[in-house]
């Protein structure tokens, strides 16, 4: 693709940290997390999980709330004409997509004691739902590629946006809470008994949360707008779960050669980060691949809303926004002591950051590698 | 959209009967060492990518968009059921699995490429937008696998009762695939193009003014089955008439693969309505 910036006109986001992105960027100055706890167990312990700071009734009704708030959010923001809104493409990630619905709608039943049907899923439901609540009528394309979604989500609609297929595009990451994702992720022992620690030594594991970030994206917009300027993406199909370091850096290397930047233009990198050993050592193997001795600042959000699984790309990259409209990088929480394998340090305060280049990392099950690259400021 | 030129295409679908037909067996005639602990999704998936390419390895960077309306629905289904019924964690494996791309990375795997490997919905027009995305940068990226998978849930009565189709609909699944190759010397179609209309009355004015081949054939979605015969007025097209009616999650995918497969005419218009529009994809022999 030529270079092309997508301009990032507006964005929404609601988390454990709250909703809108100034609460994101004031929760994650303060460089602490607090994950709440689910009302499961596994192996006699209470598992973590960071719930969406909104009020929480029925399952599948609130994450259809945190849906349109976030969506609601960041179509104010962009302040796109009704004609354009009702013309913009949507993209969608997600993991679970409508499983939260049809979870909470068996569980439901379940406990009635009647003999309920699972529903059948509905891949294209959220972005069908979106439409219809705000009046949007362009195409809709919903991404289903594990933690990745919302990454491949939003290379997709720059590439659309590229090539002047659509004006505007909509990019929601959307994750809710479910009970088979949680006890999924506890049956393949990912959670941590210690605490999230990315990148650290004695990092033992990842917490899980839900939340919804939804970011507009236009093919033109002030000169000053933060854009996404590069994007790649790659399967690694040496291991569903797995991927090589080598493969993680060409990745990286495909993304930054497409935003035109050399990796010593980066002004940080925000890690996928996940906090697990096995995930954390391929990325870290590959940043020392592409940066070598001299890696940019690099940091992890996750500890702080937990890891939103398909949405981690729309949520941490609005994320990341937010604390550079306030001229810092966060720290990652948790971590202490790098681990010898590859020796990065994650930031441990905050870090002056008003412009540049960031490169941001999403790996999923599957192999699918996805790395984006954001300009603010420039 | 840039042309797509197919170089190999396969329709497989299978209908649903009980019990399911076992996969496996199938599964050892179209690849030496099929992978174990998969699910019936990814069965599907790689039977019909391997029709479809009969021995000829894709570049590497090759990218696959797996095209989905309900995906992973046994899976989802019976650790659905077992998370809450039994309130205990669901098996690895099947938890790891029921991620739709998966589907997508065995069949990488078995073929040796690593390009985008996307799994892709949109509700009533994922094939269609499957199809959209294969079609982006085409400059750089001469080839691309596009496939259609649906399985079924067993028993089929509750399957029909969760699709709200009648009691006695015949259900089917499907491995719907399309090889792209811009550079093939002699590609067996071509996708021309594929368009999206805001309404139903919109895509009939526009389909209007173009010039169709003489002998071409058209196909509509179920729901607009009734009215087949007003669009090939429309069109001047023949109507291609489906020999059953059986359900199946992926009509567009069918269609146009089974075309491809064996034509029967220079060229087929597939018209599709759904919830947010409509669809045509022009396919020339």
């Amino acid at each position: 693709m030529a270079r092309f910036p997508a301009v990032i006109l507006g964005g929404g986001l609601v988390t454990s940290l709250g909703r809108g992105l100034p609460a994101h960027a004031r929760a994650l100055a303060a460089g602490q997390a607090h994950p709440g706890r689910s009302p499961l167990r596994f192996a006699g312990r209470e598992l973590p999980f960071h719930f969406a700071a909104e009020p929480r009734d029925d399952a599948g009704a609130s994450f259809l709330r945190l849906i349109e708030h976030a969506v609601g959010d960041a179509l104010t923001e962009a302040r796109l004409p009704p004609e354009a809104i009702a013309r913009l493409g949507i993209f969608v990630g997600s993991t679970s997509i409508d499983l939260p619905l049809i979870e909470a709608g068996y569980a439901t039943q379940h406990a009635r004691g009647s003999m309920p049907l699972v529903a059948a899923p509905r891949y294209g439901y959220l972005a069908r739902n979106i439409a219809a609540r705000f009046a949007i009528a362009g195409p809709q394309y919903t991404f289903n590629t594990a933690c990745s979604s919302s990454a491949n989500a939003a290379l997709y609609a720059r590439a659309m946006l590229a090539e002047g297929r659509i004006e505007h595009a909509l990019v929601v990451g959307a994750e809710g809470y479910t009970r088979l994702s949680l006890l999924g992720f506890a049956s393949l022992m990912l959670l941590t008994r210690e605490g999230y620690r990315p990148f650290d030594r004695a990092r033992d594991g990842l917490i899980l949360g839900e939340g919804v970030g939804a970011l507009v994206l236009g093919r033109s917009g002030p000169a000053q707008a933060p854009a996404l300027i590069g994007a790649a993406t790659a399967c690694d199909a040496s291991s569903p779960t797995n991927s090589q370091p080598g493969h993680i850096a060409g990745v990286m290397r495909e993304a930054l050669d497409d935003a035109g930047l050399a990796p010593s233009q980066l002004v940080a990198i925000k890690a996928h980060g996940t906090g697990t050993p096995g995930n954390d050592l391929s990325e870290g193997q590959a940043v020392r691949l592409v940066f070598g001795d001299a890696p940019p600042p690099l940091t992890s959000v996750k500890p702080y809303t937990g890891h939103t699984l398909g949405a981690c790309g729309a949520i941490e990259v609005l994320c990341m926004l937010a604390c550079w409209r306030e001229g810092f990088l966060p720290p990652t929480p948790g971590f202490a002591e790098p681990d010898a394998a590859f020796g990065l340090s994650a930031l441990t305060q905050c870090r002056d950051a008003s412009a540049g280049a960031m490169l941001c990392n999403f790996f999923g099950f599957g192999g699918n590698n996805t790395s984006l690259v954001l300009r603010h400021g420039q | 959209m840039t042309p797509l030129k197919i170089a190999a295409a396969a329709a497989l679908r299978l209908t649903a009967s009980e019990p399911p037909e076992p996969l496996r067996a199938r599964l050892h005639q179209a690849m030496a060492n099929p992978p174990r602990r998969i699910n019936r999704l990814i069965e599907l998936a790689l039977l019909g990518a391997h029709q479809c390419l009969n021995g000829v390895r894709p570049e590497p960077r090759c990218p696959l968009y797996l095209a989905l309306t309900h995906g992973c629905v046994a899976d989802g289904v019976a650790l659905v059921t077992h998370v809450i019924t039994r309130e205990l964690p669901p098996p690895p494996v099947n938890f790891i699995n029921m991620s739709s791309n998966m589907a997508g990375f065995y069949v990488a795997a078995a073929l040796g490429i690593q390009g985008s490997n996307q799994a892709l919905a949109a509700d009533d027009f994922s094939f269609e937008a499957a199809l959209e995305l294969a079609s982006l940068g085409r400059e750089h990226r001469p080839q691309g696998l596009i496939g259609a998978v649906e399985e079924c849930a067993w028993p089929l009565a509750e399957h029909r009762r969760r699709l709200d189709l009648p009691a006695d609909r015949a259900l089917s699944e499907c491995s719907h695939w399309l090889f792209v190759d811009q550079a093939a010397a002699r590609p067996l179609a071509t996708v021309q193009w594929v368009r999206r209309y805001d309404n139903e009355g919109v895509a009939r004015a526009a389909l209007a003014r173009e010039r169709w081949p003489a002998g071409g054939q058209l196909a509509v979605s179920s729901n607009l089955r009734d009215q087949q015969g007003r669009w090939s007025q429309l069109t001047g097209l023949a109507p291609l008439v489906d020999p059953d009616d059986v359900y199946s999650g992926q009509w567009t995918a069918h269609r146009i693969c089974r075309f491809i497969e064996s034509p029967a005419g220079p060229c087929l218009l597939h018209v599709a309505e759904g919830a947010y529009g409509c669809y045509a994809v022009y396919v020339t022999r």
